[in-house]
């Protein structure tokens, strides 16, 4: 997956936010900063967030892949959430269920059938508990990125 | 006889929905079952399954009553947890 750009400035780690729309503002205006995403991909994710809601559960984790359109995007990148305290977002499954997150993975993304095997790759990841621990135990930026650039 | 028709549909019609009827086809072939696919967006779903008569449809999306068809949420082949159990009641849907 090398033309998925994962990269330590695009990782922030025990982020202190507690609502869903701060975490996806603030991790789409890194892609923003970093060229990666158009001006209007903000508002386009934060408006499809609440139309399709992107929260699931695995056995591990709780989880959410904010996405959205083409369109919006520059090039193919994800930036990566790891929150301080896990924070609700809303179940794909159930639009009823909150699921309490601790990674946001929000993804840009150029071509819908790389996105396919994107979210393929990283709902397999998020089922498997040992990459999750170490995920979750990174101690720094640098370190996640590398166990995703790892595992993509 | 005729191959059933499953519709596969999410947000966007492109992604989970992919992922969701990939494992499908995988895990039918395994049982040994034949289904034709449809995909489509979740705002598309009602016309798909009056227009190419459907017989079941798989979500990825809250699964309510107004579909005139067995309907069932995919997320179990998202998220791996109670994938067996959703095989059991589609293939109990579709035989």
């Amino acid at each position: 997956m090398n033309d998925l750009y994962i990269d330590e400035n695009l990782i922030e780690i025990d982020l202190n936010l507690n609502n869903k729309e701060e975490i996806i503002k603030k991790l789409s205006n890194i892609l923003e900063t970093a060229g990666l995403v158009k001006e209007t991909y903000q508002s386009a994710v934060l408006k499809r967030e609440k139309e399709f809601p992107t929260a699931l559960e695995t056995e591990s984790i709780g989880f959410a892949i904010p996405h959205t359109d083409p369109q919006y995007v520059n090039k193919a990148a994800v930036a990566v959430a790891r929150l301080k305290n896990t924070v609700n977002f809303i179940s794909m499954e159930n639009y009823e269920k909150n699921i309490a997150v601790k990674l946001v993975f929000l993804l840009a993304i150029t071509d819908p059938s790389k996105q396919v095997k994107v979210l393929q790759k990283l709902i397999k990841l998020m089922q498997n508990k040992e990459i999750v621990n170490t995920i979750l135990r990174a101690d720094n930026q640098k370190k996640l990125s590398e166990i995703l650039k790892n595992n993509f | 006889m005729n191959k059933k028709k499953v519709l596969v549909a999410c947000g966007s019609g492109i992604a989970t929905s992919t992922i969701i009827m990939d494992k499908l086809e995988e895990g039918l072939a395994e049982r040994g079952i034949e289904v034709e696919f449809e995909q489509c967006k979740i705002s598309e779903a009602k016309n798909y399954i009056e227009d190419l008569s459907i017989d079941i449809i798989i979500l990825n999306g809250p699964v309510n009553s107004e579909y005139s068809i067995p309907a069932f949420s995919g997320v179990s082949f998202l998220t791996g947890i109670g994938e067996e159990e959703l095989f059991d009641k589609i293939v109990a849907e579709l035989e």
